[in-house]
C-alpha cells in the first residue's frame, strides 16, 4: 500500500505529460500502466506536434501553447528525444481543394498561426521530389515532430529522479472513493491519493467506468507504413488537404490521405489511415496498397523503395473530435486526460498544464471548459 | 495479380519437410502448389548448384516435375491474413510480380535460419554464419576466405567445415562449445540416430586427414581486423558459457564462420495467427501443433523446424506426417518413427545448448543490432535509465531490431540481454511481438500500389 500525491493511470505521451508536470510543482507521483512504457497509442504514431491540421478554436488553442512547451521541456529535462521543427507542408491538387485550404491558412493567421502559401517553382524548392504537377501547397514552419517512445521515457526518468514511481505491468482493477481520497486497487495492491489522473488513452473509457463513471472514448485504427532506409526524399512533413477533411470526419468507414515524411533513422513513414472497427488487429492490405499509391502520388520516386514494415495503433477518439480533460463529476478527485484523437504526442505538454492547474485549482492559460468530461457525463 | 480456387493444398518452404509433404500428397493424387524463396527445391539442408547430381539420390527433389506440382521459386510471401477458414497469401515472385492465393489447406514448412550470438567484432566483414558460408558454398560454390576459422555448436559445424576442406580451404580450427564427454549421458539417444553416427564418424575421418584440430569446450570470443577479420581470439569455457580466465588465445585468419544452432522462421505462421510457444529446450520461439502437425489454426499444418529445432530427418516424417493427415492416411508408422527421431532431438539440443553465460563475452562498445548499429552501451544505458525492461522497450527506445532484418539476427539475442539486465526471464510475449510482422519480406512500394482498387 502506498499513499503518493497523486496517481497516474497510463504511462503513455499523456500520461508521461501529466506525471512530470505534476512532479514539477511539488507533487510524489506514482504512474502505473498494465503493460509498460508507451505501449499503446504512444509507440505506434508519428510523434505529430502539428498547429497545421487544427482549425481555430479551444484546440488549436491548446496546439500552439503545446507546441511552445514541447521546446521548453527539451531544453529543461534534456535526453535526445529528436524534437525537431521540421515544418509541413500541405498541398492540394484541385481548385475546391486549394480554395478551402486558402481558407483554412487565412483562418489560422489570424490566430498567429505561420502559414505561408507557396507556389511553383518554390514549392519544389522546398520539396524537390514532390510530384511536378503539383502546384499550391501551404507551409507551415512551426509544425515539429519528436520521437514519442523516447519523449515518453525521458519525461518518466525526470519524474523518477524527484522520488516519483514508474511501475509497470501492474493493471488497475478497482477506484473508489475512501473518505477524502480515491482508493486504487491493482494487480499488485492497494494505493490511495487525493487525485488519480486517468491518461489510460483508448482505454480511458474502460478506467472512467472503473470508477463508476463513463467515457464515450473509442479507437480509430490507424496504420503505418516504413520503408527501408532511404537516400532523403522528404523534408518536411508532407500531406494533401484531404487529411485535414479526415480528421475531423465522422464517418466510420476507412479514410485514408498520405502523409509523407522522413525520419532521422533514414526511413519514410507514411500514413494515415482512419477506420473505426473497435480494436481490431486484423491486416487489411487493401490499405497498405491505398497509403502506398496516395505516397506515390506525392512523391513518384518513392515507387522503387521498398516497405519494410507496417504497423498500426488506435486512436482515442471522443465523438465531438476535442480532448477530454478535467475532473470528472460523478467522481470527484479523478481528472481525465485522455481522447485525443491522432494528436496525443502534441498536445500532452499542454494538457498536463491544465490538468495541474485543475489539480491545483489554479487559473491557467486558457479556458478548460470546452474539453470538460461534463459535456458527456452529467452530474448526478 | 490471380486469385485461384481454395481446392489446392498450398505448401509454403521447399526444404525437406516441404518437399516431403508434397511428395506425399502428389503420389495420391492430389494437387499442390509449392511456393520456394530459393533458385530450385532443397531449402537450406539440401542446398545444390545447378549442375549438382543431388536429385538423382532424393525423389523429393524431383517432385517439382511432376504434373500436379505448381512450383513457384524465388517466391517470397510478402503478407497473409487468414480469415473464415481461408488463408490469403501474396507472393512476391522474384521481387518483381505480386500474385494472391487463397487455400484451406496449408502446410507452412518455413524453416529455420543461422542463430547468431554477439561478440565483439562479430560485425566485421568476413565474419558470417556457419549457414551462410555454406550456402555460398553450395549453391554458388563460391569461397569465403582462404585461412577460416569454424566455430559454434552442434553437428552442423562438422559438414560446414568439411564443405571447405573439399574446396580447398585451409580450415585453421574447428571450434565446438560442447564437449564430446556430454554424449555418455545421451547412448540410449544414438540408437534412433539415423545414421548419424556414421556420418560422424566420416566427418571425424576426413577432419584427422587434413590435420584440422577441433577444440571442444571452447568458444571464438572476439574478432579484431581493421577493415576485415584478420584474428580470432580462442578461449575456454565453462559449461556455463562463461570464458576461463587465461585461456585465450590468438589465430589469425581472414575468415570466420560462426553457427550457434538455428533459430525458426516464423514469420508467416505468425501473421496467420498461429500460437506459439518458447521450445524449454532451446528457448526459441516454435509453432504449437497437435500430434497431426495441425496449429491452432484450422486447416493450417506446420512441419519441420518452425516446429521446434530437430534436423532433416525429423522434418521429412513431420512433413510426410501432416501430408497423411490431410489424405486421412494411416498415420501409426510416421508416429512411431517421429517419436524415435525426437529423442534423438532433443538429445542433440541438449548436448550443443547455449548457456547464457554468452551474455559476459561483451565490451560496452560491442554492436548488438548490426542493422541500427545499437551496442551493448545503448542498450544498458536505455536499461538503467530509462526504464527499459522487455524487448518491445528496447526496440522502441534504441531501434534494435528495428533495420533491414527486423530482429531476425538480433531479437532473441536481445530479448536474451534484456532479460537478464534486468532481472527477469524472457516472456513469450517479447518473442511473439518481435516475431510479429505484417510485412514478411520487403515490397517495393510502387508493386504495392498497383494493387490498390482505382
Amino acid at each position: 500500500m502506498t499513499n503518493p500525491d497523486v496517481i497516474v493511470i497510463g504511462a503513455g505521451m499523456v500520461g508521461a505529460a501529466c506525471a512530470l508536470a505534476l512532479t514539477e510543482a511539488g507533487m510524489e507521483v506514482l504512474v502505473l500502466d498494465r503493460s509498460t512504457i508507451a505501449s499503446g497509442t504512444s509507440g505506434a504514431g508519428e510523434g505529430n506536434i502539428l498547429v497545421s491540421d487544427k482549425e481555430p478554436g479551444p484546440e488549436l488553442t491548446l496546439a500552439r501553447r503545446s507546441r511552445d512547451l514541447w521546446f521548453e521541456i527539451s531544453e529543461r529535462i534534456g535526453g535526445d528525444f529528436e524534437l525537431e521543427a521540421k515544418g509541413s507542408l500541405v498541398i492540394s491538387r484541385t481548385s475546391s481543394g486549394i480554395a478551402q485550404l486558402r481558407h483554412l491558412a487565412d483562418e489560422q493567421r489570424n490566430h498567429f498561426v505561420e502559414a505561408i502559401e507557396v507556389g511553383s517553382p518554390e514549392l519544389h524548392d522546398l520539396e524537390p521530389y514532390l510530384a511536378p504537377e503539383i502546384a499550391f501547397g501551404i507551409h507551415y514552419p512551426e509544425d515539429a515532430q519528436c520521437q514519442p517512445m523516447l519523449a515518453t521515457a525521458h519525461m518518466l526518468r525526470m519524474v523518477r529522479l524527484a522520488g516519483g514511481r514508474v511501475s509497470e505491468r501492474e493493471e488497475v482493477l478497482a477506484i473508489s472513493q475512501a473518505g477524502n481520497e480515491l482508493s486504487v486497487r491493482t494487480i499488485g495492491g492497494d494505493h490511495t491519493a487525493p487525485f488519480v489522473v486517468n491518461a489510460a488513452g483508448s482505454w480511458a473509457g474502460e478506467v472512467a467506468a472503473l470508477a463508476g463513471s463513463a467515457l464515450p472514448i473509442a479507437p480509430r485504427r490507424g496504420f503505418i507504413l516504413v520503408t527501408a532506409p532511404a537516400p532523403k526524399l522528404v523534408m518536411h512533413k508532407v500531406y494533401d488537404a484531404d487529411y485535414v477533411a479526415n480528421v475531423a470526419s465522422g464517418e466510420a468507414d476507412l479514410q485514408s490521405s498520405a502523409v509523407v515524411e522522413s525520419t532521422k533513422s533514414g526511413t519514410i513513414l507514411i500514413g494515415a489511415s482512419r477506420e473505426r472497427i473497435g480494436f481490431d488487429s486484423h491486416l487489411e492490405i487493401a490499405i497498405l496498397r491505398r497509403l502506398a499509391a496516395q505516397a506515390i502520388a506525392l512523391f513518384p520516386s518513392l515507387a522503387k523503395i521498398d516497405l519494410l514494415r507496417a504497423y498500426h495503433g488506435f486512436r482515442p477518439y471522443a465523438p465531438d473530435h476535442l480532448p477530454v480533460i478535467g475532473e470528472d463529476p460523478l467522481c470527484p478527485g479523478l481528472f481525465h486526460a485522455a481522447g485525443h484523437e491522432g494528436a496525443g504526442i502534441g498536445l500532452a505538454p499542454a494538457t498536463a498544464e491544465l490538468i495541474r492547474d485543475a489539480v491545483l485549482k489554479k487559473p491557467s492559460f486558457m479556458d478548460p471548459t470546452p474539453f470538460s468530461p461534463r459535456r458527456f457525463v452529467a452530474s448526478s | 495479380m490471380s486469385t485461384i480456387s481454395t481446392e489446392q493444398i498450398v505448401v509454403v518452404g521447399g526444404g525437406p519437410a516441404g518437399l516431403a509433404a508434397a511428395t506425399s500428397l502428389v503420389r495420391t493424387g492430389a494437387r499442390v502448389i509449392l511456393i520456394d524463396a530459393g533458385e530450385r527445391p532443397g531449402g537450406q539442408y539440401w542446398r545444390h548448384h545447378a549442375e549438382s547430381s543431388l536429385a538423382a539420390k532424393h525423389e523429393e527433389l524431383r517432385i517439382i516435375a511432376h504434373p500436379n506440382v505448381e512450383y513457384l521459386a524465388k517466391t517470397n510471401v510478402w503478407a497473409a491474413t487468414y480469415r473464415d477458414g481461408v488463408s490469403t497469401l501474396h507472393l512476391l515472385i522474384d521481387g518483381k510480380v505480386e500474385r494472391e492465393i487463397r487455400t484451406r489447406t496449408l502446410i507452412l514448412a518455413t524453416g529455420a535460419y543461422d542463430r547468431s550470438l554477439p561478440f565483439p567484432g562479430w560485425d566485421l566483414p568476413g565474419v558470417m554464419t556457419a549457414g551462410g558460408v555454406q550456402a555460398l558454398l553450395k549453391g554458388q560454390k563460391s569461397l569465403v576466405g582462404k585461412e577460416i576459422v569454424v566455430a559454434g555448436t552442434g553437428p552442423f559445424l562438422l559438414p560446414v567445415a568439411i564443405g571447405l576442406i573439399m574446396a580447398g580451404v585451409q580450415v585453421k580450427a574447428i571450434v565446438e562449445a560442447s564437449r564430446p564427454t556430454a554424449w555418455f549421458t545421451k547412448l540410449g539417444a544414438l540408437t534412433h540416430n539415423d545414421g548419424k553416427l556414421k556420418d560422424f564418424i566420416t566427418f571425424q575421418k576426413i577432419i584427422f586427414g587434413a590435420k584440422v584440430k577441433i577444440h571442444y569446450g571452447s568458444a571464438i570470443v572476439a574478432a579484431q581486423g581493421s577493415s576485415c577479420v584478420e584474428q580470432v581470439t580462442l578461449a575456454k569455457i565453462d559449461r556455463k558459457f562463461v570464458i576461463k580466465p587465461g585461456s585465450d588465445r590468438q589465430i589469425t585468419c581472414d575468415a570466420l564462420a560462426v553457427g550457434w544452432g538455428f533459430t525458426p522462421d516464423l514469420s508467416l505462421a505468425v501473421a496467420l495467427g498461429c500460437a506459439s510457444r518458447i521450445d524449454p529446450r532451446d528457448g526459441s520461439l516454435v509453432i504449437d501443433v497437435d500430434e497431426h502437425q495441425e496449429t491452432s489454426v484450422p486447416g493450417i499444418y506446420a512441419a519441420g523446424e518452425i516446429t521446434g529445432i530437430g534436423g532433416s530427418a525429423l522434418a521429412l516424417t513431420e512433413g510426410r506426417l501432416a501430408a497423411a493427415n490431410i489424405l486421412k492416411a494411416q498415420t501409426e508408422d510416421l508416429l512411431r518413427l517421429r517419436g524415435k527421431q525426437q529423442i534423438f532431438a532433443n538429445a542433440l539440443l541438449d548436448i550443443y545448448g547455449v548457456k547464457n553465460g554468452w551474455t559476459t563475452w561483451q565490451d560496452e562498445a560491442t554492436v548488438l543490432c548490426r542493422c541500427e548499429e545499437v551496442s551493448v552501451g545503448d542498450l544498458r544505458k536505455a536499461i538503467v535509465e530509462l526504464g527499459v525492461s522487455d524487448l518491445r522497450g528496447a526496440k522502441l527506445l534504441t531501434r534494435a531490431g528495428m533495420g533491414m532484418c527486423q530482429g531476425r539476427v538480433c531479437g532473441q539475442f536481445v530479448a536474451e540481454f534484456v532479460a537478464k539486465e534486468s532481472g527477469r526471464q524472457v516472456a513469450l510475449k517479447d518473442l511473439q511481438g518481435f516475431a510479429k510482422r505484417p510485412v514478411i519480406t520487403p515490397i517495393p512500394l510502387g508493386l504495392l500500389a498497383k494493387g490498390a482498387e482505382r
